[in-house]
């Protein structure tokens, strides 16, 4: 047979094709029956894959609740995109018809503000950024929202510097924005309180990774962490559950126990023998909010500028502590943090008898002890309060060159918590 | 009994034939594959391929894509003719990237834009072209293997834009592994807000689309880059220098590779560098693709760039409508790769089958028809 009649089959093929899956398209899409007049799409973009089981995972969990929450809302998404794709995949989906646009990565930040003053019809939200970034740049049509933890990486810090043997404690960060920064200060300011108490030595190793989701690198410096620098607890800023596999093979295999935390979502049953507690998130808490708003026509193309600033902790009930939801701290160490006493002082004596907690005070010889358990508990209480009658962020506080960077008895502020790019006293920058 | 009859084609099928047929046959066959994962092939057609470009939006993302592929393409087309195997596009590109950077955020930050851009893409394209020399000169005076030196010159690139972004180069005001934003002058000009493609990349590309074709085509340098691709010990015979044209062709591979790269950051939004998988993001290697898909012809180039780009449009709208994980645009440049590589084969043979009618009757026929 000729080429040339083989070609023509072909270009004759492609043709019918065309006419073929046009006619079939639009036959199967009329006979749908339309959608309610104030329905609308929403459409997500996450960084990473749903099956990272942490960051990008739960934005998916909330993204599902409200899904089938509202029958007149529809949702879809699309993973592992990069800020170069961002463009392409939200021009996509709005010549789809989606009107909302969720922007769920640091990364999205600037191309976000680029297309919103494109799109100025479409409403975009954006996960974990803040208008000081963008220099008074930020349209009408784009709004912020970030679920925070730092008072969760506090607790667990506590929990570390309560647990820790060698004294020596790892982060494993993804970046050094202010962000994580913030997250590593916390941890390290509660395992530093606790050092207090029980007079403790303890350093904190910090290195990075450069990427949000990079399983393998997370596990190698995890590694790192342990052989070189003797560290025995790991925390992280990672999407994934690598960490926690990690330690819970070095358990399983070496019979080493190295703590850890999860991470945004329940990473419990990745590490049942390790996972000491962690910062587990309620994004469909702030989901359900905006969409709702949105539905309502509260949240418009003109005010988002204004009106959304989404940031939510404890006591909006958008962060919970946790191992795995409904677990604050893993049964298997539970015990052990309430045998770890220390003798309190009258300051520590009358929060706790705020928070109605005199029971827990133990008297020995006249000295008065409670556990780390009980004040873990009473922090907890007093961060969900609604006005927190405790802030980890709380002066006297140093940087890790020596400097007073808060006064006694100041609290930071917003402003100062989203632009801290210093590490506090405690804290050991690896490789810099 | 089945009997395979392979026989030498005096005339070899030409390549727009072959690559034409490739094309569609690997369509299929991706359409196939999607079937089976219970995708819709004629929803899929319509929603992905035909959809967004005959409504116009698809466009812009075809160009952005297929402006660094036709790039690294015709650079590519220049070594690959002189039988030079460069796989290092990638670090070439990122070479020039970094060239561009430095130009537009610390060497003139302040001059203006008809001097920054034009400069940019000057030193992207030596950087670049000095990147590819590296193994030209290898190659040439010690006849060091290029595919091995290009590749692995890849990896010091990438470690390269590491070290800066993660390092001296850090965007202050966030400690993001980016460098700050380039000042609007070192921004490349877009067609419009909504048509964001870079003019200066888009002209750059097509001309030099042409200038190759008759650099190859109608110039001594390029009888040269043709002899000695095609056979280098008669070259040597007429007196062409080997050494020479490699190094050249490695140096031209490189430059247009430079050109791509500066593309990359001076027309991305916002204009910065990003960790190097986020910067040449695989284009040098599917430039191999777009290079043999045009049968090493530059023009042609242009053509299998711009489906090259359709096919990243596609997946990605594929990914969107259906949710198949992110790896729809890597299935149907695979399958196309794949059946390129046959076809590759196929326009040199051909294959009958004969079916013969006894198990023990034994052919006495020769090879022959």
């Amino acid at each position: 047979m000729q080429t040339r009649t083989i070609l023509s089959y072909i270009l004759i093929g492609i043709i019918a094709a065309i006419i073929g899956s046009g006619i079939t398209y639009t036959y199967v899409t009329s006979s749908v029956i339309g959608p309610a007049p104030m329905a609308f799409k929403a459409a997500w973009i996450y960084v990473g894959p749903i099956g990272d089981y942490g960051w990008t995972h739960a934005h998916d969990v909330g993204r599902r609740y409200v899904e089938n929450k509202f029958t007149w809302l529809e949702t879809t998404y699309k993973e592992s995109v990069t800020a170069e794709d961002f463009r392409t995949v939200v021009e996509d989906f709005i010549n789809r018809g989606y009107k909302v646009i969720f922007a769920t990565s640091f990364e999205f930040l600037y191309p976000s503000c680029e297309l919103a003053k494109q799109y100025p019809d479409v409403l975009f939200f954006h996960c974990s950024g803040w208008n000081i970034y963008l220099q008074g740049e930020q349209p009408s049509n784009l709004g912020f929202y970030f679920a925070e933890f730092y008072q969760l990486y506090y607790l667990n810090g506590l929990m570390a510097g309560a647990l820790t043997q060698t004294g020596k404690i790892g982060y494993v960060a993804a970046h050094y924005i202010p962000e994580v920064v913030r997250h590593i200060n916390a941890f390290a300011l509660g395992a530093l309180e606790a050092a207090k108490y029980l007079n403790k030595n303890i350093t904190v190793y910090v290195t990075r990774i450069g990427a949000w989701y990079d399983p393998d690198t997370a596990r190698n410096l995890a590694s790192q962490l342990v052989s070189t620098y003797g560290v025995d607890v790991i925390a992280f800023t990672e999407d994934s559950p690598a960490i926690i596999q990690f330690c819970q093979e070095q358990y399983e295999q070496y019979g080493r126990l190295i703590y850890t935390f999860s991470h945004y979502s329940p990473m419990y049953d990745y590490g049942p023998d390790v996972v000491v507690s962690g910062q587990l998130v309620h994004w469909e808490k702030i989901y359900e909010d905006i969409i709702t708003k949105v539905y309502t026509g509260v949240y418009n193309k003109d005010n988002l500028k204004d009106s959304v600033d989404y940031w939510w902790m404890l006591r909006e009930g958008a962060v919970e502590l946790g191992a795995k939801f409904g677990m604050p701290i893993n049964p298997k160490f539970e015990s052990v943090l309430k045998e770890i006493t220390f003798q309190i002082d009258e300051k520590l004596e009358a929060e706790l008898q705020a928070y109605g907690m005199q029971d827990v005070i133990k008297v020995v010889n006249d000295k008065k002890y409670i556990s780390i358990y009980d004040l873990i508990m009473l922090r907890l209480k007093q961060m969900s309060d609604e006005n927190p009658t405790f802030d980890p962020f709380t002066g006297p506080i140093y940087a890790n060159n020596g400097t007073l960077m808060v006064p006694p008895g100041v609290r930071m502020n917003r402003l100062q918590l989203w632009t801290i790019n210093w590490f506090v006293e405690g804290v050991v920058v690896i490789g810099e | 009994m089945i009997r395979f009859i392979i026989r030498r084609r005096e005339h070899p099928i030409p390549y727009s034939h072959a690559s034409l047929i490739s094309i569609f046959v690997s369509i299929l066959i991706s359409l196939a594959i999607l079937t089976m994962f219970g995708i819709n092939p004629v929803i899929a057609v319509w929603e992905a391929f035909i959809y967004p470009l005959i409504s116009g939006y698809g466009w812009s993302g075809v160009l952005r894509n297929a402006l660094p592929l036709l790039l690294c393409g015709i650079g590519l087309i220049i070594a690959f003719r002189a039988g030079v195997w460069n796989i290092g596009a990638e670090g070439q590109m990122l070479l020039g990237a970094i060239v561009a950077t430095w130009i537009a955020l610390y060497f003139m930050p302040d001059k203006p834009a008809l001097i920054v851009i034009p400069l940019m893409f000057l030193f992207g394209f030596i950087a670049g072209g000095v990147w590819g020399l590296i193994a030209g000169i290898l190659k040439s005076k010690w006849n060091v293997n290029e595919v091995l030196t290009t590749m692995m010159l890849n990896y010091v690139a990438y470690q390269l834009v590491y070290y800066l972004v993660m390092g001296p180069w850090q965007d202050p005001v966030t400690n993001y592994p980016v460098t700050r934003p380039f000042p609007p002058s070192a921004c490349l000009p877009k067609i419009s807000r909504t048509f964001p493609v870079p003019i200066p990349t888009l002209i750059i590309g097509i001309f030099s689309a042409f200038f190759v074709y008759i650099l190859l085509l109608h110039s001594r340098l390029g009888y040269e880059i043709r002899a000695v691709g095609s056979n280098p010990d008669a070259a040597k015979a007429y007196g062409i220098s080997y050494e020479k044209v490699v190094m050249i062709a490695m140096f031209l591979s490189g430059g247009f590779a430079g050109l791509a790269g500066v593309n990359a950051v001076a027309g991305a939004i916002p204009a910065q560098l990003r960790r190097p998988e986020q910067v040449s993001r695989g284009y040098g290697f599917i430039a191999i693709l777009v290079a043999w898909l045009a049968g090493l012809h530059p023009i042609a180039a242009i053509l299998t760039s711009i489906l090259m780009g359709i096919f990243f449009i596609a997946g990605s709208s594929i990914e969107i409508i259906f949710h198949t994980g992110v790896e729809t645009t890597n299935l149907f440049i695979g399958s196309l790769l794949l059946v390129l590589s046959v076809a590759e084969t196929l326009r040199h043979y051909s294959i009958r089958v004969k079916f013969t009618s006894s198990l023990f009757k034994i052919s006495k026929e020769s090879s022959g028809e």
